[in-house]
């Protein structure tokens, strides 16, 4: 499928800056104090580390994440293994184990990873929303909009609810008579995943009462991301068409079609 | 009598004086400023703002008098009853039907906050901030359920314009409050949050 991209890919420091400090990290410490202390310096960062995708796993139910988690678990176990073995070979203990399920757990989250099972979809989200939307100039204002209606059951809401936060099109707040999808893109998903951010006020959202009223807000910040100035009132309704018509796949058991839409645009599954 | 009559004469009652002064007026012939003022304890510009603004009213007579010196007033009650009615139903709106016939749309570069009430489907509150430096200020307008579903169903800037009947029945709005719909429309076209094409 042929299309214009509409929206500019975040800078790639986002992405690469922690393997980057990881490496300078621990050959800056290999350089200065000797193998064991780097070893054990980045075995105990890994071992954080692996904390994170454990909440994400949590939060969004997403089993790709654990793949993620015991990757750098066994990194981490590998690199506080590593200095007695390097002392003294006798001491090798389980690091060939450790080795091995760190491969394996590496090619598992690397495939994840390339086929975008791991990435957080709002820059696919606003792509497909901003396709049949016009340059007419910037006409932004930071309000909410009502988008239209859908048909929609309880018990619908929550199977798309379920649907939409494991394969991370956005972050559900579930209120009183109504669901929040808060769009979020890379790395910008750590303060709803540590629970930091309790509300999405100063987000893009797009809202399904269980009347099936739609209402979207879209933030100025993410008005920016596109490379022209779309006409705001268009790409409000057309986010919530977005929404709606993957509501209605959703209802039908086609959750499949709304994936390979988004895995259609072909974006960089990094960003 | 109009709004703005009763509310001058509704000032003049409600001075703490008035009472007394009344009963000076319903009981002498007439009276100048001065005998009032001494008969009162008042300042004689207190006592001559009052009678000129009841004069001014058509409460009292005023008639100008020479007696061998500077020429003065005199007053005299006009009538001993004194009617205050105010017909509400000037205020109003006149032409419903034309009136929501208007096109309206948000705006551009407002800078109004709009507030999204707890339901989400509607707005409670609009803030505008008006004026630069230290004169800005803060004019925060609190809305009824019907008025923040109107605005909560107002066209965006530049996109096609809506009449405010259209918007109302999007917004579920019944045209029993078309009447405060206007005065919020009319009220945020003052402070250029509203744009009627």
């Amino acid at each position: 499928m042929f299309y214009e991209r509409k929206t500019k890919d975040k800078n790639i420091i986002h992405y690469i800056w922690l393997p980057i400090s990881l490496f300078f990290m621990f050959f800056g410490l290999l350089a200065t104090v000797g193998p064991s202390p780097a070893f054990y310096v980045l075995g105990v960062v890994y071992l954080i580390m692996c904390i994170m995708p454990l909440i994400t796993f949590w939060r969004t139910r997403n089993a790709g994440f654990l793949a993620v988690s015991f990757f750098q678990l066994m990194v981490g176990l590998v690199c506080l293994s590593a200095p007695a073995a390097i002392e003294d070979r006798s001491e090798i203990g389980l690091i060939p184990v450790f080795l091995v399920a760190m491969y394996i757990s590496m090619l598992v989250s690397f495939y994840l990873l390339f086929n975008r099972k791991l990435k957080w979809r709002g820059q696919e989200i606003f792509e497909l929303a901003a396709m049949p939307v016009e340059d007419i100039g910037d006409n932004f204002t930071a309000r909410p909009r009502p988008a239209g209606q859908v048909p929609i059951s309880k018990t619908e809401m929550i199977r798309f609810v379920d649907f939409i936060t494991v394969n991370l099109i956005a972050f559900a707040f579930r209120e009183d008579n109504r669901i929040v999808f808060v769009l979020t893109l890379p790395g910008n998903d750590y303060p709803y995943i540590l629970g930091l951010k309790k509300d999405y006020l100063n987000d893009t959202w797009v809202a399904i009462d269980f009347d099936g009223n739609v209402s979207v807000n879209i933030t100025e910040e993410d008005y920016l991301l596109f490379k022209q100035d779309l006409d705001f009132d268009q790409l409000c309704q057309s986010l919530g068409n977005v929404f709606a018509e993957f509501l209605e796949l959703s209802k039908s058991g086609r959750e499949s079609q709304i994936i390979d839409r988004m895995n259609a645009l072909r974006l960089n599954p990094l960003s | 009598m109009d709004y703005k009559t009763a509310a001058q004469l509704s000032a003049y009652l409600s001075k703490d004086y008035s009472e007394d002064f009344f009963k000076l007026l319903v009981n002498y012939q007439d009276i100048s400023a001065s005998e009032a003022a001494s008969r009162l304890s008042l300042h004689i510009r207190t006592a001559q703002d009052f009678l000129e603004g009841l004069a001014a009213l058509g409460i009292v007579n005023k008639t100008e008098v020479h007696e061998k010196k500077r020429p003065y007033f005199r007053y005299n009650l006009a009538d001993t009853k004194i009617s205050l009615a105010v017909d509400l139903n000037d205020f109003a709106k006149e032409d419903p039907g034309e009136g929501l016939a208007r096109l309206v749309r948000e705006m551009k570069d407002t800078g109004a906050n709009f507030t999204v009430a707890r339901s989400g489907d509607c707005f409670s509150f609009v803030t505008i901030w008006e004026g630069d430096g230290r004169e800005r200020k803060v004019h925060k307008i609190s809305l009824t359920t019907p008025q923040g579903k109107f605005l909560f169903h107002l066209p965006f800037p530049k996109a096609r314009p809506l009449s405010i009947a259209d918007v109302m029945e999007n917004a579920g709005v019944e045209p029993d409050y078309s009447a405060e719909i206007q005065d919020i429309v009319d009220e945020l076209a003052d402070r250029g949050v509203i744009e009627i094409v």
